[in-house]
């Protein structure tokens, strides 16, 4: 027992108890920075986030079905779901842009306000498994942000066409198509959130406040969009000044994974739209993944003061 | 627990540590030096944050920052700086912290707990951090840093900006750790701080070892034995090489007159006068007291102050102060 009044009477005691792997530590890493992301005075953005897409799809599932579902010949019921996917993954995109402004990009920012980087470095914590932790819950957030809403509509149509007897056209009656729709809304909705995610973290090293991330980010898309809709109006609605809309390239993996269905709606103009879209989002998270590997390497810990 | 040999650290303005060598002991040991004396680069060094231009850094037997990993995961640090990771609460930081040293979620969990209580923010746990006060941040951070069971803990400025009530606590709770067997190194600028909880000092100076050594040897006079004012018969008995101020009673002069006759070094002060006694024998000042009939009214060994002590040791590590002596 201690002899000071302030030392509560258990005292301190070291410890003696094993640990986890490293790979178990990132894990950890994952889940609090993930648990991070849906706390504090965002918690109803991000609530709205999953709600507000989930209702559209419903009402625009429900009023597309009522009109059009039974009008659709079996031949087009494929491309019919996969449009309708698409539009949808494109209202989604959106959303997912929100959240990583709002959310996701201000993390690392936040951290360096609040002096946490020291804190994680100054502990066995690789620099480089801090900055896969915060691009895993960023990519999983968003992705489930525009995924889980798509899955779900994914399975209406499934349950509206698919299934329907002798409703179903060849190929959306086809033991392969579902499970691919289903994977490729997972795979679109990852490559999406990932890309995102990283030029996202990168707006944190830029700005340095928490504040101005989303400011920065928000230029960036909406810059983006300005200038494709800016390149639109001079060369046309066909051409390829659409591949420099950041909201428009962030859909570009499911059109490219959804083509091989779609080929009535997506000539080669679409394919080469979505390629070089998603070559532009590839381009600025490579960027963005040099600008936080150099940043990580010697990140601000207070040096200098004594 | 930590060694230096040849350390030096330039950056592009300034040379923070200047090739210094320095085995810091084990048991808690404070950390001095005025401002850009390289105590936070220093900290950076032993925990791998840093490489060091020239020289080599061990920590607890692991090269730095080779194996810092390893090393971190035997030691707690507590930053000067107000840092906390955001949105958690009270226990969230601690099981946070705790867990990225290898923790599992459930000991992180029990041992948070733990920690929270020993220094007292049982009650506040679930708390949000950020709304706590200021010493409660820093007991905070004091149980982050002990939250794995360090070896060693290093500590910069804890008492910063508390008031005294919460400088007692925070200073009973690194004494505590520091008798728990976890050693500590205690960077401060209060030097009423080191001189309560530090068995051991080491004073950094413009990146150079100003002193390491015991606390007894960091002040001058507080390694000898105390001595009893006279009055007694005989001659008491005094410490070798050690300062002794003396007030008289009588002809002061005549009795340092005397004292100087018999090669024993002496300031006058009124009626009061310094003697250093090489041989630790008060003899002579018996002697010479008897010689001039003067009576002697105190006799006590000098005992530098922490402060004074802290520029004195400053001031033998400045080299401007050596030319300018020379």
């Amino acid at each position: 027992m201690s002899e000071s009044p302030f030392v509560r009477p258990a005292g301190f005691s070291a410890w003696h108890g094993g640990t986890v792997s490293e790979a178990q530590r990132l894990g950890g890493l994952v889940s609090v920075f993930a648990r991070d992301l849906r706390r504090g005075l965002l918690r109803t953005l991000l609530w709205l986030a999953f709600a507000l897409p989930a209702l559209g799809v419903t009402v625009y599932a429900v009023a597309r079905f009522q009109i059009t579902a039974f009008a659709v010949p079996a031949a087009e019921e494929a491309a019919f779901a996969l449009q309708t996917l698409g539009l949808v993954f494109g209202i989604n995109a959106a959303w997912a842009l929100l959240l990583q402004a709002g959310l996701v990009a201000p993390t690392l920012a936040r951290d360096l306000r609040f002096g946490a980087l020291l804190l994680y470095f100054s502990r066995p914590v690789r620099r480089r498994h801090y900055l896969f932790g915060r691009v895993i819950a960023g990519t999983l957030l968003a992705s489930a942000g525009v995924g889980l809403p798509l899955l779900g509509l994914a399975l209406v149509l499934l349950v509206g066409l698919g299934l329907q007897p002798g409703g179903a056209g060849p190929l959306a009656a086809s033991w392969l198509f579902w499970p691919v729709v289903f994977a490729a809304v997972t795979v679109a909705s990852l490559v999406a959130a990932l890309l995102s995610t990283v030029v996202g973290l990168a707006g944190s090293v830029l700005a340095r406040s928490p504040g101005r991330v989303p400011l920065y980010y928000g230029v960036l898309v909406l810059g983006s969009v300005g200038m494709s809709w800016v390149g639109q109006l001079i060369w046309g609605r066909n051409s390829y000044a659409r591949s420099v809309d950041l909201h428009h390239g962030l859909s570009a993996a499911w059109t490219l994974l959804t083509r091989w269905v779609d080929t009535a709606s997506t000539p080669d103009f679409v394919l080469l739209d979505a390629a070089a879209g998603l070559g532009l989002w590839a381009l600025l998270a490579l960027v963005s993944w040099l600008l936080l590997d150099r940043f990580m390497k010697d990140p601000p810990l207070g040096r200098g003061r004594s | 627990m930590a060694v230096l040999d040849g350390v030096h650290k330039a950056f592009a303005e300034s040379t923070a540590l200047r090739g210094i060598t320095v085995a810091i002991p084990a048991g808690v040991v404070g950390l001095l030096g005025p401002n850009g004396a390289g105590k936070s680069t220093l900290f950076r060094l032993l925990l791998g944050l840093d490489n060091a231009d020239t020289g080599t850094v061990e920590v607890l037997g692991w090269p730095m920052p080779e194996s810092a990993m390893e090393a971190r995961a035997e030691i707690g640090f507590m930053p000067e700086d107000d840092s906390l990771f955001p949105g958690l609460n009270g226990i969230e930081q601690v099981v946070h912290a705790a867990r990225l040293c290898g923790l599992n979620h459930t000991d992180a969990f029990a041992r948070a707990h733990e920690m929270l209580d020993l220094v007292g923010l049982s009650e506040a746990r679930y708390r949000a951090a950020s709304g706590f006060s200021l010493g409660m941040r820093q007991r905070l951070r004091l149980a982050m840093a002990l939250a794995h069971g360090p070896r060693l803990v290093f500590l910069d400025e804890p008492t910063a900006g508390l008031d005294p009530p919460g400088r007692a606590e925070m200073l009973a709770l690194i004494a505590e750790v520091g008798r728990a067997g976890t050693s500590v190194l205690l960077s401060t600028h209060v030097l009423g701080d080191v001189e309560e909880v530090c068995d051991h000092v080491v004073l950094l100076s413009r990146g150079q070892t100003g002193f390491v050594g015991p606390m007894s040897r960091f002040r001058a006079g507080s390694g000898h034995r105390a001595v009893r004012p006279s009055g007694v018969p005989g001659v008491p008995p005094a410490a070798t090489g050690a300062h002794h101020v003396v007030d008289l009673v009588g002809d002061v002069a005549a009795v340092a007159a005397a004292l100087r006759a018999a090669q024993v070094p002496v300031d006058i002060d009124g009626d009061r006068i310094r003697i250093q006694l090489t041989e630790g024998d008060p003899t002579p000042l018996w002697r010479a007291a008897a010689d001039a009939g003067a009576g002697i009214r105190n006799f006590r060994l000098e005992q530098e102050g922490m402060a004074e002590a802290f520029v004195r040791h400053l001031r033998l590590d400045d080299p401007t102060r050596k030319a300018g002596g020379a």
